[in-house]
């Protein structure tokens, strides 16, 4: 939480996650060689490892993608959004051996030089078929190689939230460019159908995840309130809330958490300093509120984060009348100490 | 009360990128399918199920012309005693770059004939072995060819007979 850099907080939770990827990434690249020696000895081991390295990093890519919106959907999926980066990470690296050794393979033999090659060697931009594909993998690798680079929370904070999220969307970017790669390029090749079937299942899949969330998000964003009396809105009965847990309302456009604590109830703000993940849909941790994507922590009188760290969010002013339970939708600064009313 | 101002500024910006990432998946909803379809659309049908010639193809048995290339293969126009038929063998008895290094290791190169107004494929070459192509009847003097490399776009060698000098 601080602007200084420090190498990355592992944690138990963190080391678990990262032997799992790697070995899911180790048994899936031993399997694909296996196999491909056992059915196919003619390839080269380049070879095996381009298309081994390849299908890995496209699998892994359609993981990470999925992770926001099913995190949006259902919270069991939670864990792997605090994760989300060392697999961003990971997949990146396993992209970039596959790039790296494409470029070896089909561009060092000659007596150009290779990324010259790279964009020299097809021209056929009106060609379909013989589309230059290569291109298209190329710069989809220069968008991981950025966000690989700026994924630690030192570049977030020095290039500021607004420069690293939109850096980060990106990888739609690249996403498209992957799947266009893989469509001009492998399946012109390989022209068995299951591979086309493979990946438009993994497009259908991440449009319709990412489709159902956004919708979800702006029904949230739309929904309706009694107008204000005394400047308190009615949200929700008091009994709907689950202790450490929170329930999230849009009001003047703003998303607001109502977290219930010990009994009481406390507002604020909704988005997360770190990364504007949604503090609602976290929980109470240590007495902490805890954002769901990268455990960063705030105190729900307050919104401020424990020491020694300096995030701040606003707090709003709560209500608890017979059973119902209002707010007032206008913030207080960020940081201010608010009353938390019991619900009984 | 005092609002936060500073607050607010940043709040509506992840109200924007909020729906951005919806605006993003709503267009490639449009976009990837028909990408995806257009390519599919494009690739080339059952290229790799049709045989070009025959794979058993009889031997010629008159040497017209043979020539070496790069130490690592060596083809021969080969014909009848009648003259009636041409044919070219090719043999390669080392590997080279091209046909070690490609995707498909065996059969990675393509070889075309050259006739006067146009290439035609005669077929895929690759791996340490002899290929035997039957040639079309024409009437010049000589058979043209070129080897190209399908995967890197290239044209790697290109080889003439003349049918008369022996």
């Amino acid at each position: 939480m601080s602007v200084g850099y420090s190498a990355v907080g592992w944690n138990r939770q963190k080391k678990i996650y990262d032997w799992l990827i790697f070995g899911f990434c180790v048994l899936y690249l031993l399997t694909f060689i296996i196999l491909t020696t056992v059915f196919n000895p003619d390839y080269t081991f380049e070879t095996v490892l381009i298309r081994s390295t390849s299908t890995l990093a496209v699998l892994l890519l359609h993981i990470i993608l999925s992770i926001g919106p099913l995190a949006r959907l259902n919270k069991k999926f939670l864990p792997l959004l605090y994760n989300r980066r060392h697999l961003g990470v990971t997949m990146f690296c396993i992209a970039g051996v596959h790039g790296v050794f494409s470029i070896m393979q089909f561009h060092t033999l000659g007596n150009v030089n290779p990324f010259v090659s790279l964009f020299t060697s097809n021209t056929n931009f009106g060609s379909i078929a013989d589309f230059p594909f290569q291109a298209l993998g190329f710069f989809a690798l220069i968008i991981l190689f950025l966000m690989a680079i700026t994924s630690h929370d030192f570049w977030l904070h020095n290039l500021s939230p607004k420069v690293w999220k939109t850096l980060h969307m990106f990888v739609y970017l690249a996403y498209f460019l992957i799947v266009m790669h893989v469509m001009v390029g492998a399946i012109q090749y390989e022209t068995h159908p299951v591979f086309v079937i493979l990946i438009s299942l993994g497009v259908v899949w991440l449009i319709t995840l990412h489709l159902i969330a956004g919708t979800k998000e702006v029904k949230k964003d739309n929904q309706k309130f009694n107008p204000a009396v005394e400047g308190f809105v009615y949200v929700s009965e008091a009994n709907e809330f689950e202790e450490g847990r929170a329930k999230i309302f849009c009001i003047d456009k703003e998303r607001i958490a109502v977290y219930k604590h010990e009994n009481k109830l406390y507002a604020i703000h909704n988005v997360c300093k770190h990364q504007g993940g949604p503090l609602g849909e976290g929980k109470i941790l240590d007495g902490c509120i805890t954002c769901p994507w990268h455990g960063y922590q705030y105190l729900p009188h307050n919104g401020q984060s424990p020491p020694p760290f300096k995030e701040k969010v606003s707090t709003y002013d709560v209500r608890v009348r017979d059973g119902k339970v209002f707010i007032n939708p206008t913030p207080y600064a960020e940081g201010t100490e608010r009353f938390g009313p019991l619900i009984n | 009360m005092s609002p936060s101002l500073r607050g607010s500024k940043k709040y509506a910006m992840i109200k924007i990128l909020r729906k951005r990432h919806l605006q993003i998946w709503i267009l490639w909803a449009v976009l990837l399918p028909i990408g995806i379809l257009v390519a599919w659309r494009a690739v080339p049908k059952k290229i790799t199920e049709q045989l070009l010639q025959p794979e058993q193809v009889e031997i010629l048995p008159i040497y017209i012309e043979t020539q070496a290339r790069k130490g690592e293969y060596f083809s021969t126009l080969n014909t009848n005693r009648e003259r009636s038929k041409y044919q070219l063998q090719w043999q390669i008895y080392r590997e080279s770059e091209y046909s070690s290094s490609n995707i498909y290791r065996s059969k990675s190169l393509l070889i075309y004939y050259v006739s006067k107004s146009n290439y035609e494929l005669l077929g895929r070459i690759g791996g340490k072995q002899a290929y035997y192509f039957n040639l079309p009847i024409d009437s010049s003097d000589s058979y043209s060819f070129i080897i190209y490399d399908p995967f890197r776009k290239k044209r790697i060698d290109s080889i003439s007979f003349n049918k008369i000098s022996k």
